[in-house]
């Protein structure tokens, strides 16, 4: 789809963006020391670091790619609302304190802790650039994807300016700055999403004029290049035609045309009743011309409040075991893999004890929880509200703002754009740290003063922003939720596993933690590049033909993570084994 | 060269233990939840997606059901935390 861009939404987006670097200036001249760098001095209060969890937590994968999960494939988005919130509860109840307890600036200070390994230092350290470089990923496609409406920006310019001004924020000043955009951000998504829910529900249902669409709207190349829809130049002039939006609502239960305004069970209630013209997307080659077909489809409302529409989940419905392997191994994925992100882990210590961890988590979970919510209805809302582009799922939001109100939808982008920002942001900064804290410090063992290190972490962050930029360009147009799924399974299979391990069996010793991190990253990783899902989407192979049964690799490579540990730690001297944590 | 950037508190270790305790055994009753959820996804399709509560389905009933026990969980913990401490 081609859109008009929104003089209103470039406003809001530049105040947006100007509002974010101006802090990050202003708050980087304040902050001076590596401490003050890497963990904001310890110095945020509980509740604002809550509310930044939640900002850092509240991805483009959450927003975007959730909201327009549910838009076309109705409950199977939501599955993600509920394993990415179970998750908080791994990191609340077993890993916060101790976490806190035990590190001061990165995830392998803790895990080294015992041990004052550089060994278990470097693995950490290349688990967590792994696990952030893979993360990064779905937040680049995010931003690409969204400044086509906003900006009227090609995909790769929004990849581009994305990067660049979250390498400039994360440069200026560190943890510091992340945490007040990410807290603002956090607060601010959550307070529009409530908005966009009410005015969903005060809208209610409606049965859309005309009728439904039998054909297809094919997108075919011209000779020139050119794209054509139905073979009339695609464009937005007098002799062009675009592509049509869908969700569109053909019935209403007891032939009614309106519901008026709606409660949020009635609301589902209506929904159930009600059958909706969507559409399914067909890629296919003509000749040696590729061609992309948006066919009509049409579902009933109760058969989208079950899981098993898209093609992730669609394995619920069979009875073979692969399929459902690779459901539960993503659920598992989202359940352990929280607690085992970099940027969220860092978080533990920008607060000043082991309580405000404790408390922000809290607050944390109530923020996200209550957002997961309301994504059911915005994507339910975007289901029915006649504006979906059949031919990017991520812009379900936004286009459900923009039905309601030209602002609205000005400052709901602004705020995914800022999503983004925040997410990155994050990613780069606990990308940075480790490099300079893991690897220069401790594995080269190079003496550095303050400055240095924050030299070396803003160095390394421009390289990993660079790294960003180039990955999004590459998955263009996977979706951002998929992708988010991969980098969950990978850190919760290098990191989850040691840290666990550590916590609770006193056998445990460095080499059993070194392994397991380096096995349980490396497992995954391999596991993903040999996946069918890979193999359809990136290599464009067939899928039949991928070297393992199914996509997710958590449900294998998180186990065998703990396994290695206590197979390596039976086996290696006592007298490397830890000293009692309590 | 690394200064820890907060450790101001220094609680004794059965403070610390217990807590972990009850972090463990609320983890454990959550997962059970969380689990039932996955398997019947998983195992009992046809049942859980036909069952409905109030006009529900069953699917969105135990979905918001976890996500209203993960702020319970949470809070409950934050209480005993605080109380046992």
């Amino acid at each position: 789809m081609i859109y008009t861009p929104s003089s209103l939404a470039v406003v809001v987006f530049l105040l947006m963006v100007i509002g974010t670097v101006a802090l990050s200036f202003y708050l980087g001249s304040k902050a001076k020391s590596s401490a003050g760098y890497f963990a904001a001095g310890g110095g945020i209060h509980w509740f604002v670091n809550g509310i930044a969890f939640a900002g850092d937590y509240l991805s483009a994968a959450s927003f975007l790619g959730i909201c327009g999960m549910v838009a076309f494939f109705g409950f199977d988005g939501f599955l993600y609302s509920i394993g990415f919130l179970a998750g908080w509860l791994v990191a609340l109840l077993v890993i916060a304190e101790p976490l806190k307890r035990l590190g001061k600036y990165t995830f392998a200070d803790a895990l080294a802790s015992n041990f004052q390994s550089t060994g278990i230092r470097s693995a950490a350290g290349f688990s967590t650039l792994v696990v952030s470089i893979v993360y990064l990923i779905p937040q680049m496609v995010g931003a690409g994807a969204l400044v086509k409406p906003l900006l009227g920006l090609q995909y790769w310019q929004g990849v581009v300016l994305v990067g660049s001004i979250v390498v400039v924020i994360v440069v200026t000043a560190g943890m510091v700055s992340t945490t007040y955009v990410q807290f603002l951000k956090g607060g601010l998504l959550v307070l529009f999403s409530l908005i966009l829910t009410i005015l969903v529900l005060a809208r209610g249902i409606q049965v859309a004029p005309g009728v439904a669409r039998t054909q297809p709207q094919r997108i075919t190349v011209a000779f020139d290049g050119s794209k054509l829809i139905d073979g009339i130049p695609l464009g937005l002039k007098s002799d062009q035609k675009n592509v049509e939006p869908v969700g569109r609502v053909l019935e209403l239960s007891n032939g009614k045309t309106s519901t008026g305004p709606l409660g949020p069970i009635r609301f589902l209630n209506e929904l159930s009743g009600a059958r909706v013209e969507l559409s399914q997307t067909n890629k296919k080659t003509e000749g040696d011309k590729p061609v992309i077909e948006y066919a009509p489809r049409v579902v009933q409302g109760s058969d989208m409040m079950s899981p098993g529409n898209h093609p992730t989940f669609k394995g619920i419905r069979q009875k073979e075991w692969y399929p459902k392997l690779d459901f539960m191994s993503l659920m598992l994925a989202l359940f352990a893999g929280t607690a085992s992100l970099p940027h969220i882990l860092i978080r533990y210590y920008t607060v000043k004890d082991q309580a405000s961890a404790r408390k922000s988590t809290i607050v944390g979970i109530a923020a996200i929880g209550f957002f997961y919510l309301l994504t059911l209805y915005i994507g339910f809302g975007a289901m029915v509200s006649g504006a979906l582009d059949p031919s990017d799922s991520n812009m379900a939001a936004p286009l459900l703002a923009k039905s309601f109100s030209e602002l609205l939808f000005a400052a709901i982008s602004a705020i995914a754009f800022t999503t983004v920002l925040g997410t990155v942001s994050g990613l780069i900064v606990a990308a940075g740290g480790c490099v300079a804290h893991d690897f220069v410090a401790g594995m080269l063992g190079m003496q550095l003063n303050d400055q240095q290190l924050i030299r070396v972490a803003k160095i390394a962050s421009m390289v990993v922003g660079a790294l960003a930029i180039l990955a999004g360009l590459a998955f263009e147009g996977m979706n951002v939720t998929y992708l988010v799924g991969w980098a969950f399974a990978i850190a919760a299979s290098a990191n989850l596993p040691a840290l666990l391990m550590l916590l609770f069996y006193k056998g445990t010793t460095k080499q059993g933690v070194i392994w397991g991190v380096l096995i349980g990253t490396i497992s995954s990783v391999l596991w993903i590049a040999l996946c069918p899902e890979m193999y359809k989407s990136l290599y464009g192979l067939d899928p039949k033909e991928a070297l393992v049964p199914f996509s997710q690799p958590g449900i294998v490579t998180i186990p065998l993570s703990f396994i290695v540990i206590l197979l390596v730690s039976m086996f290696t001297s006592t007298e490397h084994r830890q000293p009692s944590i309590d | 060269m690394h200064h820890p950037a907060n450790s101001t508190e220094h609680e004794p270790d059965h403070v610390i233990a217990r807590r972990q305790k009850i972090g463990v055994i609320l983890l454990l009753l959550f997962t059970l939840a969380y689990a039932g959820f996955i398997g019947l996804c998983a195992f009992a399709y046809d049942w859980i997606s036909k069952t409905k509560i109030s006009g529900i389905p069953l699917t969105v009933a135990y979905g918001f059901g976890l996500l209203f026990l993960s702020l319970v969980v949470a809070m409950l913990y934050g209480l005993l935390s605080r109380t046992r401490s």
